[in-house]
């Protein structure tokens, strides 16, 4: 089964009247704009999205959109967004790990036509799909043929629906984190009737159909999103809220002050202006924990003196990751205390004592650089924020201080930066880590030979070797203790990279006035769990 | 030769009774040596960090208060100062240099070489160019230079027609007909009578085009394109200081103080200017 | 007249479409293309991206496509924005800009001329000097430092207007007066020196000793002649509104024009970009042929720049 080709995006699919039209109705529209709109029960904060169709969404604006607009075969449920039933009432794997088969309940799009296993498949297919040209096609992977298919070569892919309620997936490798992946945002499902007859800009209010718990009723760009619930969600009785905004804002000083005045009611870091944190931390509207991110420096192993592993990791040990996270970062950020951040089930991490002046000064020594004498000038590149300026000059401090070298700082606008950094043409980078699913192998594999989120010019067969058993056991305890070790080359014994802290995520909103609210691992906003904390009066 | 001094001597003379230029060319001095002499003068490093000390309100110690890692924010402004008041009369520079030699050429050719050149000016007039630079500038990397000649190459216009018009008057004055008529060569004819007396105006465009340009960069560095942190301008310390203002604690010095500070320093080149304009043309009334 | 805006008109479009090919170039110079993110993208999914949008293709055929589309009125997919066209992404901001610069243009306007004649017509008197202090500091104040100032004083410090977003009335005002600001003061003295000519010339003097009040003499007679340099510099004030736009829509976070051209410029998103240069580019060449027909209106004896 091959889907033709979607219709070409160059132009808009309207005929010509509708251009002159849409400016005038536009200007119209901002003019008598809020004016007998009924105000929206709940606004967050989202950055505009890039797309908020599944089939290309790639961050997490985006995906926060589509996990509330669309519902996958699972949904991770918090606090521990364990995967629990979505548009998949159960599901089961095969002895050997490499087809699963899920069960789907009878369910409907928002226009009533009904969802089945297909659409699934479609919508899959769809991603992986070269013409697509999704970046969220890597997720994918796992499924068998599915990178030839993707490169173009070939039309075979292990996705099957045998009836309108199974699906079926075939695997290259076991993987036992298929149930999570299952719940993300790219794996949602696109309606076929919808986007084949609209194309490109079937997302639109005017055109769009979704099968979660909300539609989207109204977009204004970098404004607002207004999402309205879905009466045919399959679960309509759970939702609290009928009408939703998602409200855009680049600037965390800006939308904290919108917060401020009561025009959004949750924000989460985009809100938080940095020099407010300590005043902000206090109060009982600020809500934080761990965030499936890591921020670490690169090593760009091929360069001299980082060449040599003691030298990499004296910079490592030389490094105080609390005091960035007590004195610059302070908004409950933890140090990392590996690359994979705490809370990924299953995984325990290596725990071991990051911060050693001592370990530092003997290794740099036995490098042949003895109190930093003769240490050649390195340059620390990040891209141009505050923040990263801020963390970098502190590490210049650090390594001064603490070793007795000098280290350069350069910053580059941000896609200068990763042009760079991918180029390899630097000598220590920032970088950073968000996990798509939770997994710690997620983390790990980018560092292996070929990966293109690499980027530091490492390369170890055993490390490969590791992470590809990784991948095929089906021993939970022995998987953990593959990847422990992986950790453990990556972050102690070669150090290529030097782990900083583990992002957190910092809401603002009132408890007492919602529920459902909780920060998770992902810093989701599951609408379907937010309710206004009302006593006595139920909805 | 001392014909052409003496209008000279006359114009300074005149600049010296205005007292409000001379006041505002005193400010701009001090400010200038300020921002120059502040590396060496200062009881605290440019760069010194002190986070427990970091977003301190004004006091003795500190008497712009302190910013978000600690840096002393009086010294970090005077220092900021370097790079506008740098950018400003570079770039300026540039713009004399395309705007004179373009202003010279059309202005002594006359005929149909002045019409094209100064029907091209009037053509480039309208546009948008510092949405060019603004262009150039994201996408071409960040570099000073990059900014002394983009920024440079948007204010030659008005540079031009000035010159054009000066050198068409002197073109036709009965020294320069006689120097021509007596086979003085023409470069000649350019150094020794056309522009000595072209440089009165352009000093007077050249002061008055310091601030716009200035202007022009802090407006980059206030988008975040122009100068690149370690080194600040005070367009950057503003947009620092805009991005601060919040009801929780709103760091107001942040804002006010460098943005006093620059905007003193455009009103005394507002001032110096027109009292150079006064000086040597005093036919304009105010 | 008809000659004049023909030949002018004329003149203008070889220029935009040389504003069209060297931004075109100019943007395929620069390096790190629209799709280089934190995330490596698997080579193929990247060549499939590239080939979606064109990119692969030869760089002459590329404009040439994009020529063709402008000739239609479209101005090509945005990068960053998928699925919407530059023209609609523009149809959504350009309100907001238009709406915060007329309210730049109005304040400018009756604030600037009141403050110019008053100073005039007590001049050198307490008024003449307040006046034109203050036109003095809106001249000098940027509006990157007065809107965070008025923001410091009235949102947080009175309490009297909001902070930011955009839809109700409030929420223009502040905007659009420190957007205004700068040109009312210009705006001020311009109005102020065309006044003071006025009035020293000969059929005012004239018209005063027929013994006309002296509001009759300035409404009627004056102020119709005094008006001339401003609306001479109506051209050049509402460029630098356009351009000033930028900067308080970035203060005031608000979704116009401005803002989409510096997050495009930011995010090489090449099209868009190009698409508000060249209308920043029409608006600006229209409104300066528009101004010069009306000074000409105003007072044939004005010259046209």
């Amino acid at each position: 089964m091959s889907i033709p080709a979607p219709p070409e995006p160059s132009a808009t699919t309207m005929p010509s009247m509708h251009r002159i039209l849409v400016p005038i109705l536009a200007l119209l529209a901002a003019v008598g704009c809020s004016a007998d709109e009924r105000p929206a029960d709940f606004r967050f904060l989202n950055t505009e999205p890039e797309t908020i169709d599944p089939g290309r969404v790639g961050g997490q604006a985006g995906g926060r959109i589509v996990a509330n607009l669309f519902e996958g075969l699972t949904v991770r449920v918090p606090p521990s967004l364990a995967p629990g039933p979505g548009i998949a009432t159960d599901w089961w794997t095969s002895d050997d790990g490499l087809t699963w088969t899920f069960r789907l309940r009878s369910s409907t799009w928002s226009d009533g036509t009904p969802l089945t296993a297909r659409d699934f498949v479609w919508s899959w297919r769809r991603v992986l799909d070269p013409r697509t040209a999704s970046k969220s096609a890597q997720l994918l992977f796992p499924v068998r043929g599915a990178r030839k298919f993707n490169a173009g070569v070939s039309d075979d892919l292990g996705l099957f629906a045998p009836d309108d309620t199974t699906l079926v997936v075939e695997l290259e490798t076991p993987t036992p984190y298929l149930a999570d992946l299952a719940a993300a945002p790219p794996l949602a499902p696109s309606p076929r009737h919808v986007v084949e007859k609209v194309g490109e800009t079937w997302t639109r209010p005017e055109w769009i159909v979704s099968n979660g718990p909300y539609v989207l009723d109204d977009w204004r760009l970098q404004d607002r999103m207004r999402l309205q619930r879905n009466p045919r969600y399959w679960n309509v009785e759970a939702i609290a809220l009928d009408v939703v905004e998602a409200v855009a804002g680049d600037f965390a000083n800006a939308n904290f002050n919108r917060y401020e005045s009561g025009l959004i009611d949750w924000v989460d870091s985009g809100g938080v202006p940095p020099a407010l944190v300590d005043a902000l931390k206090r109060r009982p509207d600020w809500h934080s924990g761990p965030f499936l991110a890591t921020y670490f420096l690169r090593c760009n192993v091929e360069r001299p003196p980082l060449d040599d592993e003691r030298v990499r990791r004296a910079l490592s040990y030389a490094l105080d990751a609390e005091a960035i996270t007590t004195h610059v970062t302070r908004a409950g950020q933890v140090p990392a205390r590996g690359l994979v951040p705490p809370g990924v089930p299953g995984h325990d991490g290596i725990d071991a004592p990051l911060f050693d002046v001592e370990r530092a000064h003997s290794l740099l020594a036995a490098a042949g650089y003895p109190g930093g004498e003769g240490f050649p000038s390195l340059t620390l590149l990040f891209n141009t924020s505050e923040w990263h300026r801020q963390i970098a000059e502190v590490l210049q401090q650090q390594w001064r201080e603490h070793l007795g070298i000098e280290i350069e700082l350069l910053n580059q606008e941000w896609k200068v930066f990763t042009t760079t950094v991918r180029a390899r043409d630097y000598d220590l980078a920032r970088g950073s880590w968000i996990g798509d699913v939770l997994d710690a192998q997620n983390f790990l594999e980018i560092f292996t030979t070929g990966n293109g989120n690499n980027r530091t010019g490492w390369s170890s067969a055993r490390y490969d070797a590791l992470i590809a058993s990784a991948s095929r056991t089906r021993d939970p305890e022995r998987r953990a203790a593959l990847l422990r070790e992986c950790e453990r080359m990556v972050v102690l014994d070669d150090a290529i990279i030097l782990p900083v802290y583990v992002y957190s995520v910092t809401n603002l909103y009132d408890d007492t006035q919602w529920a459902g609210l909780e920060p998770d691992l992902l810093n989701s906003l599951d609408l379907r769990r937010v309710r206004p904390v009302r006593t006595g009066v139920s909805r | 030769m001392s014909r052409s001094r003496d209008p000279w001597r006359l114009a300074f003379a005149r600049f010296a009774r205005n007292r409000a230029a001379m006041a505002a060319l005193f400010v701009l001095v001090a400010i200038t040596v300020s921002a120059v002499a502040v590396e060496w003068v200062s009881p605290h490093g440019v760069t010194e960090q002190d986070l427990a000390r970091a977003r301190q309100a004004p006091s003795w110690e500190h008497p712009f208060g302190t910013d978000a890692v600690g840096r002393d924010l009086l010294t970090r402004t005077l220092h900021g100062g370097r790079i506008s008041l740098l950018v400003g009369v570079v770039a300026t520079l540039v713009s004399i240099v395309i705007g004179v030699t373009w202003g010279l050429v059309a202005g002594w050719n006359g005929g149909r070489i002045d019409d094209g050149m100064m029907r091209f000016v009037d053509l480039l007039y309208g546009l948008p160019f510092l949405f060019f630079v603004v262009l150039l500038v994201a996408w071409f990397g960040q570099s000073l230079v990059l900014l002394f000649v983009a920024l440079g190459a948007v204010q030659w216009l008005t540079t031009s027609r000035i010159v054009r018009a000066e050198t068409l008057r002197i073109r036709h004055a009965e020294f320069v007909l006689a120097a021509r008529s007596i086979g003085v060569p023409t470069p000649v004819i350019l150094v020794r009578h056309v522009l000595p007396n072209l440089l009165g105006p352009v000093l007077v465009v050249a002061t008055l085009t310091v601030p716009t340009v200035m202007l022009e960069e802090a407006f980059l560095s206030f988008l975040g394109l122009g100068v690149q942190p370690p080194l600040a301008s005070w367009g950057s310390l503003a947009s620092e200081g805009a991005a601060a203002i919040n009801p929780v604690d709103s760091m107001w010095w942040w804002i006010v103080f460098p943005g006093a500070m620059f905007s003193i320093t455009l009103l005394a080149l507002n001032f110096v200017g027109d009292g150079l304009r006064d000086a040597f043309d005093p036919k304009t009334r105010r | 007249m008809t000659g004049f805006v023909l030949r002018r008109a004329l003149a203008t479009v070889p220029l935009l479409l040389g504003i069209v090919v060297v931004s075109f170039f100019f943007m395929r110079l620069a390096p790190g293309g629209p799709f280089d993110a934190d995330r490596a993208l698997d080579p193929q999914v990247r060549a499939n991206l590239e080939a979606r949008y064109g990119l692969d293709r030869p760089l002459v055929e590329q404009l040439g496509v994009y020529v063709g589309g402008l000739l239609e009125g479209d101005l090509g997919p945005s990068f960053k924005y998928v699925g919407w066209s530059v023209q609609e992404i523009i149809a959504q901001g350009a309100p907001v800009s238009l709406t915060l610069g007329a309210g730049a243009l109005l304040i400018a306007l009756l604030v600037g001329i009141p403050l110019g004649v008053i100073a005039a017509l007590y001049h050198n008197r307490w008024a003449d000097h307040l006046a034109t202090s203050i036109a003095l500091v809106g001249v000098c104040v940027p509006n990157f430092v007065l809107g965070p100032v008025l923001v410091l004083v009235f949102v947080f410090g009175l309490g009297w207007l909001p902070v930011g977003g955009w839809g109700s009335p409030e929420q223009v005002i502040l905007p659009a007066v420190t957007l205004g600001a700068v040109r009312a003061a210009y705006i001020g003295r311009l109005a102020r020196a065309g006044m003071l000519d006025v009035l020293q010339q000969d059929f005012v003097r004239t018209a005063r000793a027929k013994g006309l009040s002296e509001r009759v003499v300035v409404a009627r007679h004056a102020l119709r002649i005094a008006i001339v340099p401003v609306v001479q510099y109506l051209g050049p004030a509402i460029a630098s509104i356009l351009v000033g736009s930028v900067v308080v829509e970035r203060i005031f976070d608000l979704p116009g024009l401005g803002s989409f051209f510096i997050n495009a410029a930011l995010n090489r998103d090449y099209t868009l970009a190009m698409g508000s240069v060249l209308l920043y580019s029409t608006l600006l060449i229209g409104l300066n042929l528009l101004v010069d027909v009306l000074a000409r209106a105003f007072d044939p004896r004005t010259e046209t720049s």
